[in-house]
């Protein structure tokens, strides 16, 4: 009996059966996942803090053979993943002692948001000079409905311009995107798919810095760049509006709430901004809600784990 | 947390909260990172601190709101602030010196400084102020005022003298 009074013990090999998945049947799940771009980017870019790296770059880009084929890559020059570990790397929600400072939680994330938005994930990685490869080929999966991950690149003219890359600024770990599926989330009717993604790269831009935002300001030896740009932290409390009289207000409270019979406290920040008609800086404050939530979806809630923002709105 | 969240009324107010990395499963983070379900208990203990009233910095002159009433007070009636502080120079207006009276003892060439005025609001009736202040000893480079904290008007004289407050005091 488990602690809810259920039986989970088998008594003998005849009670239980293996839970078979289709491959290709969850292959569609993974990619119908409801990832925004700039939430996929974020997860990946988490792995990235955990593993220490102190460049990450991440880059949307056009193959040049052809202006309807983005990939997106993301470099960093963390510890990097052996040909060995790449195989729990891959594994979908691998339970191993995190350290509490981790941003990434269930091992799930990055592999998930990858396959929310294409259809080949390539990892690409070197450790101690040598280097290890990975494929997660939706396609492969559907088209032979096997759960195998391939070890060869695509041969793309993406894989090859990302690969100079690599080299070049000696990173670490690789991780592009292509075949971009989830381009449809973000394309309108009546815009071309390049135009369509320059709103996108917009709305990703705002998102990273706010999801990023303590932790840039904490990490400042960590350096986030997204299209050669230097990520910007985003503050959503406004705290430069600070004129006494219809400036930002805080108030800051710890909560003591009891979770399994521990006494837990947690901070909690209760803020009102100002008035939209009494902005000082109007440009930095219309920045907050020029990502995938405006204005009046910004009310309500912004939960954070260490540091990093979770959700916010609602 | 204040129900629907396109209620445009609702948009000055968030709520910031640091969940402990240890208990992030218990905090309803799911495996995803795109949502949270935060426990009930918790959702209350927030809810009752911010529904206890207090001075919301120059909200509704320092009144003490819940913070619901505060953000919604001043999205429905702020909107035009910093025009009509900007109308009067862009500062508070300055203190408005008291008025000689015609006859008695000299005047003090320096006048203690009273709390900012804005604009069209003047001050608050004087008489409610009056009743607030039981003494003022302005002997040597000090001046001590004692008030009654239990009077009307309490709240409002103390909001307008924290905003001369000197930083770091």
């Amino acid at each position: 009996m488990n602690p809810d009074g259920i039986n989970t013990k088998p008594t003998s090999p005849d009670e239980v059966e293996s839970w078979d998945s289709d491959p290709a049947g969850m292959m569609e799940y993974y990619k119908n996942q409801p990832y925004t771009l700039g939430q996929s980017i974020a997860d990946i870019v988490d792995n990235s803090y955990d593993a220490n790296a102190k460049r990450i770059e991440v880059e949307i880009l056009f193959d040049s053979s052809s202006d309807d084929k983005p990939y997106i890559v993301i470099f960093d020059d963390g510890n990097g993943i052996s040909d060995e570990e790449m195989k729990s790397a891959l594994r979908l929600g691998v339970r191993r002692n995190r350290s509490e400072t981790e941003l990434g939680v269930f091992g799930i994330g990055m592999k998930l948001s990858s396959l929310a938005q294409a259809n080949e994930v390539t990892i690409y990685s070197k450790k101690d000079g040598k280097i290890a490869i990975r494929r997660i080929s939706a396609s492969h999966i559907s088209e032979h409905n096997t759960a195998e991950v391939l070890k060869f690149h695509s041969g793309s003219f993406a894989f090859e311009a990302c690969e100079d890359k690599f080299i070049e600024g000696n990173w670490s770990t690789m991780i592009l995107l292509e075949d971009l599926h989830g381009a449809r989330r973000f394309m309108s009717m009546n815009k071309s798919l390049q135009d369509s993604l320059s709103g996108e790269i917009k709305k990703i831009k705002t998102h990273l810095g706010l999801t990023f935002q303590r932790v840039l300001e904490e990490r400042r030896d960590v350096e986030l760049k997204f299209n050669g740009k230097d990520v910007s932290p985003i503050d959503p409390f406004m705290p430069w509006e600070n004129n006494p009289y219809y400036g930002t207000i805080s108030d800051e409270r710890i909560v003591t709430t009891e979770i399994e019979g521990n006494s837990v406290d947690v901070k909690i920040r209760f803020v009102i901004i100002p008035h939209t008609n009494n902005f000082d800086n109007t440009k930095k404050c219309k920045n907050v809600n020029s990502g995938y939530k405006k204005a009046n979806d910004m009310q309500g809630l912004y939960l954070y784990r260490n540091s990093r923002l979770i959700q916010y709105g609602g | 947390m204040y129900g629907d969240t396109t209620e445009e009324h609702n948009k000055l107010g968030k709520i910031l909260v640091d969940l402990p990395p240890e208990y992030s499963k218990q905090f309803g983070l799911n495996p995803t990172k795109s949502e949270i379900k935060l426990p009930f208990e918790f959702l209350e203990r927030v809810k009752a601190i911010a529904d206890e009233e207090k001075a919301w910095g120059d909200i509704k002159r320092g009144k003490k709101l819940t913070f619901s009433q505060a953000f919604d007070y001043r999205y429905r009636n702020e909107g035009k602030k910093k025009k009509k502080l900007a109308a009067s120079g862009g500062q508070p207006a300055q203190p408005t010196p008291r008025p000689h009276p015609p006859s008695g003892p000299p005047q003090p060439s320096q006048p203690a400084p009273s709390p900012p005025t804005r604009p069209r609001r003047q001050q608050p009736a004087s008489n409610t102020v009056k009743q607030v202040v039981l003494s003022i000893d302005e002997t040597g480079s000090e001046t001590l005022v004692r008030l009654d904290k239990s009077r009307d008007g309490y709240e409002d004289l103390m909001t307008k003298l924290r905003m001369w407050q000197i930083d770091g005091n």
